[in-house]
């Protein structure tokens, strides 16, 4: 089937769409400061859990 | 698909968020074109855009192939745009763009040369004629047959010609 542009070529795009998208980058960025966080709070959990375990063992 | 498209696709299932928005923006343009092909107003075009991105990084783990995103990428976008009609439950007809809204002020052409085909024919058309795609591809994406897709390119075709008031 013939390739051929029917549809026109140059697209403006719209502001809003502009907006929206930027935010959306924004909030995968602010996501990314979070998911830092809830690793780093994952970590300290798992190494509490490994010093109680620790202790645990000891005081038996 | 160049290589630096593909570079940034993988940087950006490495969690590299300025690789994903820089990925994003190469296809922003054929994503509007898209959304526009279905949803006709720029406001539900930029939600529907705003969701796909999300759910794009949320999910491009699950991407196998990088040589596909695009593909997969416009299937996302695609549903979003499907779930913001059935969510509005409004029939978008040709009279919206009579008296466009303020931000439906864009690309006037664009969407009366959409406006002017049947519906069902928009979105192959512009996959087809707008975006380069192959009719094996646009099976895939709208989970049609390819002699259906190859049915609607031709009945979309005989419709623009129509609106040009030309043999295309």
């Amino acid at each position: 089937m013939e390739e051929k542009k029917v549809l026109p070529d140059e697209i403006e795009l719209p502001e809003i769409v502009l907006s929206k998208s930027n935010h959306a980058f924004e909030m995968i960025r602010q996501e990314s400061v979070n998911m830092k966080k809830e690793k780093n709070r994952r970590i300290f959990k798992s190494q509490v859990a490994a010093i109680a375990g620790r202790l645990f063992q000891l005081h038996r | 698909m160049n290589t630096e498209t593909i570079f940034l696709i993988k940087r950006a299932q490495k969690h590299d968020k300025e690789a994903f928005c820089k990925l994003i923006n190469i296809h922003l343009k054929d994503m509007y074109r898209t959304a526009i092909a279905i949803l006709a107003n720029d406001e539900d075009a930029g939600d529907a855009i705003q969701d796909t991105i999300l759910s794009c990084w949320e999910k491009m783990d699950t991407l196998k192939n990088p040589q596909y995103f695009k593909t997969w990428m416009t299937r996302i976008l695609m549903n979003h745009c499907y779930d913001a009609l059935r969510k509005k439950s409004v029939y978008v007809d040709l009279e919206q763009y009579e008296e466009p809204s303020k931000n439906d002020e864009y690309n006037i052409e664009f969407k009366e040369a959409l406006d002017s085909i049947a519906e069902r024919y928009r979105l192959p058309i512009e996959l087809f004629y707008g975006q380069g795609y192959k009719v094996r591809e646009i099976s895939e994406i709208m989970s049609l047959p390819q002699n259906t897709i190859k049915t609607y390119l031709s009945r979309g075709r005989k419709q623009l010609a129509k609106f040009y008031g030309e043999e295309i």
